[in-house]
Formats: structure tokens, C-alpha cells, sequence
């Protein structure tokens, strides 16, 4: 081993590595999936509320193992095998469906209204796509900011005001779509 | 007298390092196989930026040394290469690493 300055370039070779690997792009096909079930799930709620709540009781964790799904098979088609990156993600997401889960129970037993369930839900949305962003995938956190931002004006708003939140955050899960497609083109991953 | 002895510091923890992770693309793809369960020779390829014959090569020495195991497969009728660290590979690098930060802490 020599100790000098080709050393430290041979640790800026191994860090242009590294910072390849980091720099992998979310899968499109996991972002256009939520994109959909978002853009008909909050468009739901303002033309047919009553029908909601069954729709994401079957949407979520549909889309939620369909993900699961399709991660594993976008690394594999990658050339990445990862149970353990696999496995946080799926507990990362796979919390914000118990707390949801949790929210519906509340609601049940009285403790706020099926109407104030969904601004709970899109809070907690918020909440888990912002630390998604933070601890997974940057992109994301645009996701979480919208959804954030969409708690109050589902709370102000008189009219179409799903359907308005649903459009940016069906927007924000395209835009990381059509960025992570752009960032592989570009040979970045 | 203080700096000879510092040299000295640094020699010796340059000895204590792996011969076989003093090259560069060696000490590259044991790191990116120590972050995953598995990855295939392409995506190593793709962020090593080396060429298919450097890059086989680096692999078949780390093999050879027991350090790196390969698994192959074919998907859609291609041979698909998917490359692991083992147990003597992973106690390798971590010794390598620590003998690094003892270099790099000696050098002024």
C-alpha cells in the first residue's frame, strides 16, 4: 500500500463508484403506478366519496405489494440483488399502511369522521414520502411536500379540492418518473 | 525523530493492508459488493467504468482468492453473472479499511 497521493486517487476512483451506485434512479413503473392509483383515488373522493374508503382499503395494499413486486424485479433487471435495501423499503412504506390502518380504526370507534380521515391520511402521506426523501430516494420528497401542503387546502377548499391535491401529487409521482427515466438515458445509472 | 517515528506509523499500517485490495478497481468492487447481496457483472461494469476484460479479470483474481463467489444464470437466453462477497472477502476489506484510515490519518 502506498502512502501517498495515489492512494487518495485510488479512494476518489472507489467514491466515483460509490456515488454511481447512489445515484441509481427510483423505478418509473412504482411511481406511474402510484400516480394512477392517487389521480383515481382523490378524484374519488369528490365525485363519489361514499365509494373511498373501500377503494383504498383494496388500492393500497394492492399497490402497496404490487411495488414490492416490481422493485425486486427492476433490481434484478439492474444487475442489483438487495433483500436488506429491499426489506427498508418495504417497512418504510409498509409503516405508513399500518398507520393509516390505525386512522381507519379511529374512525370506527368514533374518534374523528371519515371526512377528517382523509386529510389525516394525506398528513401521514406527507409525513412518510418527506422521510422517504430524506433517508431513501431525494426524489421523493417532492411527493411529501405536495401532500403536506395538500392538508390545508383539502381543509379550506369548497370545491374539487381532492381532485386539485390528486393532480399535483399524481404531478409530483410523474415528475420523479419522468426524472429517473431522463437521469438513465442520460447514463447515470 | 517525532517525524521518522510517524513514518514508521505509516509504513507499518501500510503493511497491515491487503496486497490483493491495493488496486484500485480490486478495492472499488469489493465496496460496491459490500453494500449489496449480490450484483451482476454488468452493473459492475457500469459503475466501475472498466472494460469487460479488465474488469474479468479483476473479478477472476478475487475469486481465485476466495474472496468474491459467482453465481451464473441466464435471463431471456442471455448468461447473466451475479457476483458476491464472501465471508473471507468481507473480514478482507474491513482490514483493508481500517489499515486505509490509519494511513491517511499518518499522512501530513
Amino acid at each position: 500500500m502506498n502512502a501517498n497521493p495515489p492512494a487518495l486517487d485510488d479512494l476518489s476512483y472507489v467514491k466515483r463508484a460509490l456515488d454511481r451506485d447512489r445515484s441509481a434512479p427510483f423505478p418509473a413503473s412504482i411511481a406511474v403506478l402510484w400516480a394512477g392509483i392517487c389521480g383515481v383515488g382523490f378524484v374519488l373522493n369528490d365525485i363519489a366519496p361514499a365509494s373511498t374508503g373501500l377503494y383504498w382499503a383494496i388500492a393500497a395494499p394492492a399497490g402497496f405489494l404490487l411495488s414490492c413486486w416490481l422493485g425486486y424485479h427492476n433490481g434484478r433487471a439492474g444487475g442489483e440483488l438487495d433483500r436488506r435495501e429491499g426489506m427498508r423499503w418495504a417497512l418504510h412504506f409498509g409503516t405508513l399502511l399500518l398507520a393509516v390502518l390505525v386512522a381507519a380504526v379511529a374512525v370506527a370507534l368514533g374518534g374523528f369522521t371519515g371526512s377528517q380521515m382523509g386529510a389525516v391520511a394525506l398528513l401521514l402521506c406527507g409525513v412518510v414520502f418527506l422521510l422517504a426523501g430524506v433517508h431513501l430516494a431525494r426524489q421523493l420528497a417532492w411527493v411529501g411536500v405536495l401532500s403536506l401542503a395538500g392538508v390545508p387546502a383539502v381543509l379550506l377548499l369548497d370545491r374539487w379540492r381532492w381532485t386539485l391535491v390528486g393532480a399535483f401529487v399524481a404531478a409530483a409521482f410523474l415528475a420523479v418518473a419522468f426524472t429517473g427515466r431522463r437521469r438513465t438515458r442520460d447514463g447515470g445509472a | 525523530m517525532a517525524a521518522r517515528d510517524d513514518d514508521r506509523e505509516v509504513a507499518a499500517a501500510a503493511a497491515a493492508g491487503d496486497r490483493l485490495l491495493e488496486h484500485r478497481v480490486r478495492l472499488a468492487i469489493c465496496v460496491l459488493l459490500a453494500r449489496r447481496d449480490a450484483l451482476s457483472f454488468s452493473r459492475l461494469k457500469q459503475l466501475t467504468g472498466e472494460t469487460d476484460g479488465s474488469l474479468g479479470a479483476h473479478l477472476k483474481r478475487l475469486e481465485d482468492a476466495g474472496y468474491a463467489r459467482v453465481v451464473k444464470e441466464f435471463r431471456d437466453r442471455k448468461p447473466v453473472s451475479w457476483y458476491s462477497l464472501t465471508g473471507a472477502g468481507r473480514r478482507a476489506l474491513e482490514k483493508h479499511v481500517r489499515a486505509l484510515e490509519r494511513v491517511l490519518a499518518g499522512l501530513p
